[in-house]
């Protein structure tokens, strides 16, 4: 490892003899932590413990792998260290918990087989499990689900559901535990019964007498809303509450009285009513959670996986559940160090609570830096342990960005909500000097859609400039355009698109929009089944096919369906279409003949494949269209051993339905291209230049329909039905006003972590309509004190909290900037390679057995049907009991005739065996001077290696005489019919003794034993069926594929006959030609 | 007694083969070469007979063939059996350590397959149990362990490793008639029972073996001396094959490098082959290298299994069985014929499918049959044979007889006649159904032999463990093309010398493979068995052999040998490098992007235009008569019109729960509103009626979703028939009011207005209703639309009235009237100037450029593109809205 000059911070933070200390590192952005965390395992290590006694767990896969890959060149040297840190446990929480759940499963209670669905077949299970779990619902109590649906303030609330239950699960919270939380408080009646009480008791003095009267109403009204028997009626009393602060004194008592009853007691207690009224709505909403909770179980569990959640609730429950468990896997762990510790959430700070030994515990973290509490993080998990560690260092040091940067930070940082103060030290020397670093560029205009249109174009135009600086240029992949809301992507994308800049964007939605991978999902749907119109027209409009909108006309014309039209595609109607239009049509019918044959047997990839060879269509490596098939093609290629085409189908147009998040294609870092992403996935990472865009843009801080909150439980929206409106329970109200605080202090954050990405250049742009910027426009604004009155720019100079003077280029842009010229690419990359596929030769088997060339020699189309292909032509019966199958008869008969044991032998196998020996050949076998039983071997002939037994062969008088037996039983007549069809056999056995023994056999028997029939088969053969020969033709066949019929009298016999087979031998009208070769069939 | 040693590649088994061929010259047949596997025993067959020779095939054969009469007659348990066994042993033996996991099918698996370890290392339940180690599960396990064993033998079955030791035995008293000289090679380890075999036969033959230097550890070296094994160096005959490692960008990149870098080597004469990839992480290199060498046009041999469970073949028997057992439910019958292979590409099944989408769910075969159209037709046919099945169901039987009538239930699978000019990679997925079918009846004799023999049992029963067998069974591929790529996996690897060697997957986790820990049997209890002198995996041992495959595999290549690797995984992540590619130091080169040739000639984007006059004319004919909606289409988008209207591209159907969609809302509360206009009654029980002939007609089913779109729509209507603000009985109204009239000679025009309501001052307003979003409808009003105007005409031409007003109504959410009235009444705008004669001009001139063959995607508002049927027909890029959380 190269040695880094460390700070007396860094130092103390990487001191490995304090490591019997819990240590907390407050890590502030650019500080160095990664090289912290390895230089501290690797102390670790070097102080004596063994890797494998090291938990490091960091925040994404990307970390891990870094932290992996740095603690291998640190041990480079060290091979054995080096080998140990393969079983390290280096990994994300995830990789941990699942690691130590396959290594613990019994006691953990999970299958030991168990996979890790990914989100998106975890997102799959959870919606056919609500689904099914409401479905069932509905059926049993049909009126409580109509009266959850009327009730919830929207109808469609499963994926709230579904959002609640994953946030249940990250607080490590059960169902029961949260239906068993009580209402956050609220208005009571007793209180607002008080209110009444001091009303209707004030003298009222001043008021007047219409006003007295008015204040009689108000305790009218507000008496019948807490008389009402029902929460319903009292809602509809609610309703008319007649109360008017025109129309009561100001300034006394009473007023006040009134306006604490109306504006806050009334409106609190209308969440309590809410909540009242849809008490057995809510209890069904925890009853779906039980059911579905249930259901999605059971799917994982059948389906072997586990998703994340389980992940940690597992490893949670295995340290929970035994002591004995938990000694061990505590015991397995000198010292634990972790990683962006502040955005740990509940259930994983109850797992390493209970992982932790005391002292021995070692975690970094920043709270200026969590940013995930909407997904469940508890920084203030982080914030106890800071306050209680016995070490505490922190790290103020920034290496990563211009001091000017940091200025602009602290500038822009200070006050704000849910940061904590804090001075950045700038601790990178840069070689060059930069005038200016921070940038403000605001777009206005009257509309905001018009000013993001400029926004976009403004920020293409500096990316552009960026690039093009004579000095130090930047290239394109060391700038980065930070957004918040990925609503504002499409805008960006487009006006990078102009101006040519190449950018991959981390898109979020809408992949299966991308027209490729549209195009693709119509062909496997084609392929399915090309009756679905809208496909088959989208297949033949792609630059897959190409036809015109002319030849769609025409095909229509032919068929009431289009698809139906192309699949019965026939030359005779070429002339309707224009020639072109008709091969590409009859083109795409061919293949898709083949790939509809195929559908089931290869992957989905292959047959997408297939396709974009066929045309060439699937753009270059690195570009965006490329990308988008590949990562394509890999879900097909996943799918296709999960499932059917027609449930990957399905599941296609489900998931594109529910329009998930499914980033584009991983950027490739050989690429020179502009990062466009959320600031979110942006954490961790560090780019020369940044631009957080869109400023003005924040997210909806609302929670959907049904929520949850560790703190408050479930909440819900719901109709009030006396206004017709929405309103919140008393759970959902609180949830809110939880969030909306989150939100004020974690946006802050977000907006901190994306400017402290940049090194050496921040450009922060936002769009305001009518000169108002919204959300972290304004602050910026308000911060910086900038004037958006006039269009045009300037360099201001601002100071720091901290009086530190620093520059800033601000811009108000009121249009759209002039375009520049296109870059041109210093390296373009190179196109790829087109590469010719190879000749094909020698695609014949290696090995062939003699019963398959002899079969061959009958007839190459039986032989391939049958041999080749393994095909059964005749229907199978259902055995008897007890009955030797025929083949079982032959192989003991020639075991007996061998001499080898067989133990229990049919009678009927020992009667044939018998009849052998009996015969007249028999007894010469057993008086011969040589004898050679089973003669089992292997020869070459014309490089084919064939394998065969020969049952008999034996020397007499100098002379080798060659017997094969038979079990079937036949006629006579037969037996001399079907002796034909074994004439090539034996000739390759006569072959192959000749080849054993030097010395050509003379003569060959075919005896069949039932009934006792020798014939014997002439050896003298023509050139044309000379074994060698047979041997080239059977070779030949299978390399060319060509197995033509051999139609002839066997036909009768051959299973295939009438059935897979296409011969039309009728015995009549060849009798006399004893046989004749076909040729193929035509096309 | 020799042992050969020599590091991987130094040419022990050139040596061993020589002295082989040497006795086959000399004509001796009392040798034999034993190997490990079959196919590294063919692999030396072929390459013996090729030389010339003929001899009898049991001179090279693999161990366990090898011994085989001496193993006595308890035959070898299969995986699936040994599963099943499993499982059926832990549901008996009720141990509470397993009680939470017991029914977890992955838990029966690891357990057999720990219990097939230890039986492979020679310890059987008895002899585990007198050395058991600490380990939580250990007690647990070995009760499991001894209730299987006692089963194997009850059912005259044998684990792998106890009969070797029978067999071991056996040898030792009987002797091996016959044979004097054996050579053992390409044995990389050496467990117990194999040893076992090899002491047997140092004692009545001579015996030589070889070992590699990273195999074995001392413990089976010292056992070796202590048989009177003679260490010999391998005289060194290894060649040094040159060594490059490539960097890809991806795992695909990586396999297109590798298929880009071999037909290199084609092209420059190299055979397919005398080229190997060996491949670690299997699961994630089969595939994309079977889908990479396919496009290259490269053949290959994949020495791989496939799983049964995923071909067509046992699919499709899988998917008979559990239809039948499901009662015919319409989807999982579908799911079965769908995958008969004599269907694959027809119209007639096609046809059937959608038919049976469209009124899914439901189930029953006579139903089925019914929709089949032709009744004497193969489809028929099909389903009459499932019918056979039926009867199945019923039945109470021995698992022998079980599984003799599951034999047959490949009947219903009837091949497809192979087609003419079939290609090798068909007939070899030809091949694998019928090989798949085998596979199936090999598994159903499993279940047979699983269960009880005495006892009879239903389907359910049988079927299960059908289900538990197909799902181990592996699939074998017999491919034995001459010239093809070897494409290998590590272990199988070891046997082979190949001049040129592709390595891929060189990352952290692939290779070395990364080896959890057994949950039964955790290291430090493995360590202990280890000392015990049971011969179990323990960590030490996997990295010594994940080492040993490594330098196996660099030392296979007798010219070249690359390596490769993909700098980042399926995600994007960022791989490490192998740390085996550390100690070797090779320069990296990198990928080139390559991609093969397009097999067709690229063709030219068509115009987007209609010119053929014959087109034109049919063009004509089709806009004679043209609806306000048709037109506002055009409107929207001229393709949008070619594809609704003209083509009437129809998709497939919906999935029962979408049918009640958008435009079938609208027809149904039309429909409604018609009704009710004419006769008076109540709006809510009137839309019960209607919705439920509605939703009979159109199988809607009955669920949660339906009924929240009920529930809406009839408060919807509800709300509407509630509203005051246009009181009913101030109006005559006429419903659904279809007009046609001349726009000029060759157009005509023509509609339905939903509603006109004439006042007692003869005063006619038009309605129409709209069942959409408030958004839409301000466009609707805000917009140049033609339906206002068109209707207008309509009114005063055809149904005889004065229209004073045009107001849509939106009956969605909450009642909203917007239009245009000619006294500004009713909140409307007033009517434009000229506003027919302005739209009767626009009409006509878009009539013109539809009958001009203008087609060509345009929309006039991109949003609307959203909603617009045939927006994956136009190759538009709809952009989606975006989260309005943060997307990570
Ligand atoms: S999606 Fe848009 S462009 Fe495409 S056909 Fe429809 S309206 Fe036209």
């Amino acid at each position: 490892m190269k040695t880094v000059d460390f700070t007396r911070h860094q130092l103390e933070a990487i001191d490995a003899a304090q490591r019997h200390a819990d240590t907390c590192v407050v890590a502030g952005p650019g500080s160095g932590k990664t090289t912290v965390l390895v230089e501290y395992f690797r102390r670790l290590v070097e102080s004596g413990v063994d890797p494998v006694r090291i938990l490091a767990i960091t925040f994404t896969e990307k970390a891990a792998g870094n932290m992996r890959t740095k603690l291998a060149e640190a041990f480079h040297e060290d091979s054995k260290t080096r080998a140990r840190l393969e079983r390290a446990w280096v990994s994300t929480v995830h990789g941990f918990c699942a690691r130590l759940l396959r290594e613990n499963a019994v006691a953990a209670g999970v299958d030991p087989q168990f996979q890790v669905a990914d989100e998106r077949e975890a997102r799959r299970l959870q919606q056919e499990a609500i689904d099914a779990a409401v479905a069932a619902l509905f059926e049993q109590h049909p009126a409580a689900v109509r009266a959850l649906i009327r009730g919830l303030s929207s109808r469609e609330f499963e994926e709230a559901v579904l959002s609640a239950y994953d946030a249940m699960r990250g607080a490590g919270m059960t169902i029961e535990e949260v239906a068993a939380m009580p209402a956050p408080p609220g208005i009571t009646r007793e209180e607002v019964a008080a209110t009444l009480q001091a009303l209707s008791e004030d003298p009222l003095d001043l008021w007047s007498d219409d006003q007295r009267l008015h204040r009689d109403s108000i305790i009218e009204g507000a008496a019948r809303i807490l008389m009402a028997s029902t929460a319903a009626e009292a809602l509809r009393h609610l309703k008319e509450f007649p109360g008017n602060l025109q129309k009561c004194k100001r300034g006394t008592t009473a007023y006040h009285l009134v306006k604490r009853l109306k504006d806050e007691q009334l409106k609190g207690l209308e969440y309590s009513l809410v909540t009242e009224l849809y008490e057995h709505e809510r209890e069904l909403l925890v009853e779906i959670l039980r059911r579905f909770d249930r259901i999605y179980r059971e799917r994982k569990r059948d389906a072997g996986v586990l998703d994340f959640a389980d992940l940690e609730e597992y490893a949670a429950g295995l340290l929970e559940g035994r002591a004995e468990a938990r000694a061990r896997v505590q015991e397995q762990f000198d010292y634990i160090v972790m990683d962006e510790f502040q955005d740990t959430n509940g259930q994983q700070a109850k797992l390493l609570e209970r992982l932790r030994r005391a002292e021995r515990f070692y975690a970094v973290g920043d709270i200026n830096q969590s940013i995930y509490g909407f997904r469940h993080a508890e920084p203030d998990v982080f914030r106890a342990y800071r306050d209680q560690a016995s070490r505490r260092i922190e790290l103020d040091d920034n290496f990563r960005s211009r001091t000017d940067i940091l200025r602009a930070v602290e500038t822009i940082a200070e006050g704000a909500a849910g940061i904590e103060r804090r001075k950045l030290l700038a601790g990178r020397q840069f070689q060059d000097q930069r005038e200016v670093c921070v940038e403000v560029i605001a777009a206005i205009a009257p509309q905001i859609d018009e000013a993001l249109h400029n926004e976009a174009r403004w920020v293409a135009r500096r990316i552009l400039e960026l690039a093009g600086e004579a000095e130090g240029g930047f290239a394109f992949r060391e700038m980065a355009v930070l957004v918040r809301n990925t609503e504002v992507l499409p805008e960006f994308a487009e006006a990078f698109d102009e101006a040519g800049i190449p950018y991959v964007v981390n898109r979020g939605r809408g992949f299966y929009e991308i027209r490729e991978v549209n195009d693709l999902v119509h062909l496997l749907r084609v392929i399915a089944n090309p009756r679905d119109e809208i496909s088959v027209a989208a297949v033949l409009r792609s630059p897959l096919v190409q036809a015109s909108d002319e030849a769609l006309l025409r095909l229509k014309a032919l068929d009431a369906n289009l698809g139906a039209a192309l699949m019965r595609l026939r030359p005779e109607i070429k002339s309707e279409f224009d020639p072109e239009d008709y091969y590409k049509l009859a083109r795409l019918r061919e293949r898709l003949q083949t790939w509809r044959q195929q559908r089931e047997h290869v992957s989905f990839d292959r047959l997408l494949l297939t396709a974009l060879d066929d045309c060439g269509y699937s753009g270059e490596p690195g570009s965006r269209s490329f990308g988008s098939i590949e990562k394509f093609l890999g879900q097909a290629r996943q799918a296709a051993g999960r499932m059917s085409l027609d449930q990957f189908i399905d599941e296609l147009a489900v998931v594109r339905a529910s329009n998930p998040r499914e980033p584009d294609a991983p950027p490739q870092d050989s690429l020179n291209a502009v990062s466009v992403m959320t600031i979110h996935s942006a954490k961790g990472l560090e780019f020369p230049v940044v631009f957080v865009a869109a400023l003005h843009k924040g997210v909806d801080p609302n929670p959907p329909v049904v929520s949850f909150s560790r703190s408050r439980g479930l909440g819900a929206r719901w109709r009030n039905p006396a206004t017709g409106r929405d309103k919140s329970d008393r759970f959902q109200h609180a949830i809110r006003e939880e969030w909306k605080q989150r939100e004020a202090e974690e946006g802050n954050r977000v907006l901190y972590v994306a400017m402290t990405r940049a090194e050496q250049q921040l450009i922060l742009s936002f769009s305001a309509a009518a000169k108002k910027p919204a959300h972290w426009a304004q602050e910026i604004r308000r911060k910086l004190g900038l004037d958006l009155e006039t269009a045009g720019g300037g360099i201001l100079t601002r100071t720091s909290p901290y009086g530190e003077e620093w520059k800033l280029r601000f811009q108000v842009a009121d249009r759209e900037p002039e375009a520049l010229p296109r870059p041109q690419w210093a390296e373009p990359p190179a196109p790829a390679q087109r590469v010719v596929r190879p000749r094909i030769t020698e695609q014949q088997d290696a090995n062939a057995t003699v019963t398959a060339v002899a079969a061959f020699a009958k007839c190459p189309r039986e032989y391939f049907l049958s041999h080749y292909l393994g095909y059964e032509g005749r229907a199978r019966r259902i055995e008897e009991r007890g009955k030797l199958p025929a083949a079982e008869l032959g192989t003991q008969v020639h075991a007996l005739l061998a001499g080898a044991a067989v133990s229990k032998p049919d009678s009927e196998a020992l009667r044939l065996a018998e009849v052998f020996r009996q015969s007249p050949l028999g007894r010469r076998g057993a008086r011969a001077s040589r004898v050679e039983r089973e003669f089992d071997f292997l020869m070459a002939v014309d490089g084919l290696v064939l394998r065969g037994q020969v049952d008999l062969w034996f020397e007499e008088g100098g002379e080798l005489t060659i017997v094969d037996y038979k079990t079937d039983s036949v006629t006579a007549i037969e037996a001399h019919e079907r002796a034909g069809d074994y004439h090539a056999q034996l000739r390759l056995y006569a072959l192959a003794v000749e080849r054993a023994t030097g010395r050509a056999p003379r003569r060959a028997w075919l005896h069949f034993l039932r009934p006792d029939t020798p014939i014997e088969v002439d050896l003298t053969p023509s050139l044309l069926d000379a074994p060698e020969q047979i041997v080239r033709d059977f070779q030949e066949a299978q390399a060319r594929m060509e197995f033509p019929l051999h139609e002839g009298a066997h036909c009768r016999r051959c299973e295939f006959f009438h059935g897979l087979c296409a011969s039309s031998y009728e015995p009549d009208k060849t009798q006399g030609a004893r046989s004749k070769v076909l040729p193929l069939a035509p096309r | 007694m020799r042992l050969i040693t020599g590091p991987a590649g130094s040419g022990k088994s050139t040596y061993v083969l020589e002295r082989f061929l040497e006795s086959l010259r000399a004509q001796k047949d009392s040798i034999r070469l034993l190997v490990p596997t079959a196919t590294l025993a063919q692999h030396l067959q072929n390459r013996i007979a090729r030389e010339g020779f003929i001899f009898r095939r049991n001179l090279i054969q693999t161990l366990s063939t090898f011994v085989e009469p001496w193993k006595g007659n308890r035959a070898e348990v299969s995986e699936p059996v040994l599963y099943l066994l499993v499982e059926q042993a832990v549901a008996r033996i009720k141990r509470p350590e397993f009680q939470r996991v017991a029914q977890l099918p992955g838990f029966s698996a690891a357990l057999a397959r720990t219990i097939g370890e230890f039986s492979s290392a020679g310890c059987d339940s008895a002899r585990l149990a007198a050395h058991l180690p600490e380990a939580p599960l250990g007690a647990a396990f070995v009760a499991v362990y001894r209730e299987v064993d006692r089963v194997l033998e009850q059912r005259g079955l044998g684990l792998r490793g106890q009969t070797l030791q029978r067999a071991a035995a056996a040898i030792g008293r009987d002797g091996i008639a016959g044979i004097d000289t054996i050579w053992l090679d390409g044995f990389h380890v050496l467990p117990e029972p194999e040893l076992a075999v090899i002491e047997a036969l140092t004692q009545h033959a001579e015996v030589t073996l070889t070992l590699s230097d990273t195999d074995g550890g001392e413990g089976i070296r010292a056992r070796l001396w202590s048989m009177g094994f003679e260490e010999e160096r391998a005289p060194g005959m290894g060649s040094s094959p040159e060594r490059r490692l490539v960097r890809a960008p991806n795992i695909e990149r990586e396999a297109d490098e590798i298929a880009r870098r071999i037909v290199e080597l084609a092209e420059a004469g190299r055979a397919f082959r005398e080229i190997g990839i060996i491949v670690r992480a299997a699961e994630t290199y089969v595939p994309i290298l079977r889908s990479t060498l396919e496009r290259y046009g490269i053949p290959a041999r994949f020495y791989f299994n496939a799983e049964l469970q995923q071909n067509a073949a046992a699919r499709f028997l899988t998917a008979a069985v559990e239809a039948m057992l499901g009662r015919w439910d319409y989807g999982m019958t579908l799911a079965a014929v769908r995958l008969a292979p004599r269907f694959a590409d027809s119209p007639a099944l096609d046809r059937f499918d959608f038919e049976v989408r469209e009124q899914m769910p439901e189930s029953g075969l006579g139903g089925l049959k019914s929709l089949a159209g032709d009744l004497e037709g193969p489809l028929a046919r099909l389903i009459d044979s499932l019918a056979g099945l039926e009867e199945w169901r019923m039945f109470e039987m021995p698992p022998a007889d079980w599984a003799a009538r599951f034999r047959t239930l490949r009947n219903l699978f009837r091949f497809a006649r192979p087609a003419e000019g079939i290609d090798h990679e068909s007939a070899l997925l030809a091949r694998q159904q019928a090989a798949a079918l085998e596979a199936f009846d090999e598994a159903v004799d499993d279940a047979g032999q699983a269960l009880d023999p005495e006892r009879a049992v239903g389907i359910g029963e049988f079927w299960r463990a059908v289900k538990a067998a197909v799902r181990l069974k592996p699939l074998r591929l017999e491919d034995g093309r001459r010239n093809v790529v070897h494409v290998l996996s590590a272990p199988e690897a070891r046997q082979w010398v190949l001049p040129v060697v592709f390595v891929c997957g060189m990352v952290e986790k692939h290779f070395p493979q990364f080896h959890p820990q057994d949950p039964f049997f955790p290291d430090t209890a493995r360590v202990k068995l280890e000392s015990a002198g049971i011969g179990v995996r323990t960590a030490a041992e996997f990295d010594r052999e994940e080492r040993a495959l490594f330098e196996s595999a660099i030392t296979r290549a007798t010219e070249e040998v690359t390596l490769s690797y993909p700098e980042t995984d399926a995600r994007g992540e960022r791989n490490l490098p192998s740390l085996y590619l550390e100690d070797l130091g090779l320069p990296e080169e990198t990928a080139r992007a390559s991609r093969p040739e397009p097999r067709n000639v690229v063709s030219h984007p068509a115009p987007a235009v209609i010119r053929s006059p014959a087109l034109l004319t049919v063009l004509q004919e089709k806009t004679a008569r043209l609806s306000p909606t048709g037109l506002e289409s055009f409107l929207q988008c001229p393709f949008q019109y070619f594809g609704g209207r003209v083509l009437r591209l129809k998709p497939a159907p919906r999935r029962p729960e979408d049918r009640l969609s958008f435009l079938a809302q609208g027809n149904l509360v039309h429909a409604v509103l018609a009704e009710w206009y004419s006769t008076a009654q109540d709006v809510g029980l009137l839309f019960d009626r209607i919705f439920d002939e509605y939703r009979e007609e159109y199988h809607i089913p009955n669920g949660y979703h339906t009924e929240r779109l009920r529930q809406a729509m009839r408060e919807d209507l509800e709300r509407f028939a509630a509203d005051e603000r246009w009181p009913r009985g101030e109006f005559e109204s006429s419903t659904e009011r279809e007009f046609e009239f001349p726009l000029n000679e060759t157009l005509r025009i023509s509609g339905r207005i939903d509603r006109l309501d004439v006042g007692p001052d003869g005063r006619a307003y038009i309605i129409d209703y709209k069942y959409s979003g408030a958004q839409r409808m301000k466009k609707l009003v805000g917009g140049d639309r033609l339906q206002a105007p068109l209707y207008w005409m309509a009114a005063e031409r055809v149904l005889g009235v004065k229209p004073t007003a045009m107001f849509y109504v939106r009956l969605k959410g909450d009642v909203e009237y917007a239009g245009w009235s000619e006294d500004g009444s009713r909140g409307g705008n007033p009517v434009p100037e000229g506003w027919a004669e302005d739209a009767a001009g626009r009409v006509l001139r878009m009539v013109e450029e539809m009958r001009q063959g203008r087609v060509a995607p345009d929309p006039a508002s991109a949003e609307e593109c959203r909603f617009c049927d045939t927006r994956d027909v136009c190759r538009i890029e709809v952009e989606v809205p975006a989260a309005t959380v943060e997307a990570v």
